[in-house]
């Protein structure tokens, strides 16, 4: 999958490439808008991961324009500004995502293999780790053949850690994934919905799927 | 209104002094008609050798007979009538005055005037009748009264079209300014060429809107710059850190380490969102997404949580929620209060305490109170418990750190809403903080 990364702060690219590597992209960094309106136009990309604000010529009037020539690659904005009316008027103008700085450089690949998934006409509503299966359509949560019934929290809670298996998620990152609204990850209501989703999901099942790191977090994987 | 009712009074009382005056100039002119009649009787007397003879003659009578509205009567010294003209009548004798003057008095059922004049002994009396008098004041009452109702619609109607032509400018320059908000500060009054004060004051409110204008944009900028500019350094951090994290051989006390700055990156990025909040708010720019919502229901949604924070602490949490109340609000923004706020009641309610969530509709809108059983907060802390960064209580001794920004933030968040927050009680065991929203916001 070949990615092209708009992104004016090198450093940001070069994380953002290492980090897209790392998960089997194919990335290439551009730095200017203008640049990134030749190349998207005349080269082949599957993915663009577009910075807004850009010297050359700004992210959403590169889009604007991508769009009018009938380009029609996933484009995923990326913006330090985070205002609503932003996000709205890149939607508007066909971006097919939007992701704040900062972000987590695993939910920018699992954002980028959303998109990707849809273009194939992949079923992208289903998570599968292991016998669980969580369906973002139905709501459906089974383990092998048992349904399981959660609470949107927890469903909300157990979505975020199906879309990268076996990455560690911290407290501050669950917090700020599920109860979007980033308040005090001081108090126990992670430790406390994770026991519940724990109770749920693994009680009387042959492998542990709900892992804890001490110290640092949980995951999900299948118990060695 | 006011002005016909004092239109109208004053005209009255102009009338009715103008019928005075009148009345007045008109018997002082017969006054003096009556003085000049008298006149040449009184020459006559006075030159002649034997006055009461003379009035026997028929000369008296004749110069009687020249004053046809006039009834003159002449009594000898005793009161007795010597002579009196041809067509006048008897009067009672108490009408006629021992001193020379003029007065008012009713002969036959007639108002009249009387004037006594003395020559040689003699008493001439002249009378008049008023009635001519009192019909030229009549007619001009009649005429006035007549007149009073239209003077007063046009002098209603003359008030109205003036003060409305000279307020109207007023009014198109309130109309404008209404319309410049916060979205539409391009906007200016229309300005005239003319030098009055209405133009005055519209030069001086654009000067103005300029400014303020200016203002607001170096507010917005500033917070899409320092937006940017600090939410840079942190994406990069925040991708180095889990960059670090990732690689391969991550030593246990390194990867600790890590994932404590990977937790102070995220909230680090959680202040520079509320702070970046608090500066849209204080430029009036704090964007809402107004939607028809269920309050029941998010309240519902936010006291799950509640829960788990409550119990933890052995606290009881307690609600009283309508079926359902519909409302046209930010259901997130307003998820974000109703959480901050619990979880707020939660860190200061004592073990073994309550929590009380109650929400009713009043009016076409809500109140919400959230009640804790808490020691009061002390009243120099309860001032400032909305100010940015104050922490409620800096002893706490365990790892819960908040940002100090919640319940300001929560204001903010209400305020854009339309309503208040606030603490509406603070006593031991009985501490309530409280926000009504109003019905739907015209935005």
């Amino acid at each position: 999958m070949r990615v092209l990364v708009i992104e004016d702060e090198k450093k940001i690219a070069s994380f953002v490439r290492n980090g897209l590597r790392e998960e089997g992209f194919t990335v290439e960094v551009c730095h200017r808008g203008d640049e990134a309106l030749e190349r998207l136009t005349h080269e082949p990309y599957d993915l663009a991961v577009l910075d807004i604000m850009l010297p050359g010529r700004d992210g959403l009037s590169v889009l604007k324009l991508l769009r009018e020539r009938r380009i029609g690659l996933p484009v995923l904005i990326l913006s330090a500004r985070g205002e609503t009316s932003e996000r709205i008027e890149g939607l508007d103008l066909g971006a097919d995502d939007y992701l704040a700085k900062p972000f987590s450089i695993e939910e920018l690949t699992a954002r980028l293999r959303a998109l990707l998934r849809r273009r194939s006409g992949e079923n992208l509503s289903l998570y599968k780790v292991d016998d669980l299966t969580l369906n973002l359509v139905t709501r459906e949560v089974r383990r092998q053949d048992r349904a399981i019934e959660l609470t949107p929290r927890e469903f909300s809670l157990l979505e975020t850690l199906m879309r990268a298996p076996g990455r560690v998620f911290t407290r501050t990152q669950l917090c700020e994934r599920v109860w979007e609204y980033q308040f005090d990850p001081g108090t126990n209501l992670v430790d406390v919905y994770i026991q519940r989703l724990r109770r749920k999901i693994d009680d009387g099942a042959e492998r542990k799927l709900l892992q804890t790191r001490r110290g640092v977090g949980y995951y999900l994987q299948p118990e060695a | 209104m006011v002005t016909a009712t004092v239109v109208a009074a004053s005209l009255l009382l102009f009338g009715i002094g103008t019928a005075l005056n009148l009345y007045y100039e008109q018997v002082e002119a017969l006054d003096v008609q009556l003085s000049e009649e008298a006149g040449h009787f009184l020459v006559e007397i006075a030159q002649a050798p034997d006055p009461a003879q003379w009035l026997q003659q028929s000369e008296a009578r004749e110069i009687l007979a020249l004053l046809p509205h006039v009834w003159v009567y002449v009594q000898d010294p005793q009161g007795a009538i010597i002579l009196r003209s041809a067509d006048a009548p008897v009067i009672a004798p108490s009408l006629f005055s021992p001193r020379p003057g003029f007065r008012n008095i009713a002969v036959e059922g007639r108002r009249a005037r009387i004037g006594t004049f003395s020559e040689r002994g003699l008493q001439v009396t002249l009378v008049a009748p008023l009635e001519e008098v009192e019909e030229i004041v009549a007619d001009l009452m009649l005429a006035y009264l007549f007149a009073l109702p239209l003077a007063v619609v046009a002098a209603a109607v003359g008030s109205w079209w003036i003060t409305h032509r000279a307020l109207a400018p007023i009014a198109a320059i309130t109309a404008t300014a209404g319309e410049i908000t916060a979205q539409k500060l391009d906007r200016r009054l229309p300005e005239s060429d003319s030098r009055d004060e209405i133009a005055q004051l519209t030069r001086i409110l654009n000067e103005m809107f300029d400014r303020l204008q200016r203002a607001f944009q170096s507010a917005q900028r500033f917070s899409a710059d320092a937006s940017h500019e600090l939410r840079t350094p942190l994406t990069i951090m925040r991708g180095r850190l889990e960059e670090a994290l990732r690689r391969p051989g991550v030593l246990p006390d390194e990867e600790a380490m890590l994932v404590d700055l990977l937790d102070e990156n995220i909230r680090l990025s959680a202040i520079v969102d509320s702070l970046l909040l608090l500066a849209r708010a204080d430029s009036a720019q704090l964007e809402l997404h107004l939607a028809e919502a269920d309050l029941t229901a998010i309240a519902e949604e936010v006291l799950e949580d509640a829960e788990i924070l409550a119990s933890t602490r052995g606290i009881a949490l307690e609600r009283a929620l309508p079926p359902t109340l519909p409302l046209r609000v930010d259901a997130g923004r307003l998820r974000q209060v109703l959480l901050n706020l619990l979880d707020n009641a939660t860190k200061y309610t004592e073990p073994g305490g309550r929590i009380r969530l109650e929400l009713r509709s009043a009016g076409s809108g809500c109140v919400c109170t959230i009640v804790n059983t808490g020691p009061a907060i002390p009243e120099a802390k309860a001032d400032r418990i909305f100010d940015r960064f104050f922490r409620g209580n800096e002893a706490r001794a365990d790892d819960e750190r908040g940002s100090g920004l919640g319940l300001s933030i929560c204001r903010e968040l209400i305020h854009a809403h339309g309503g208040r927050l606030e603490l509406a009680e603070n006593r031991d065991g009985h501490i309530a903080f409280q926000f009504e929203l109003p019905p739907d916001r015209k935005i």
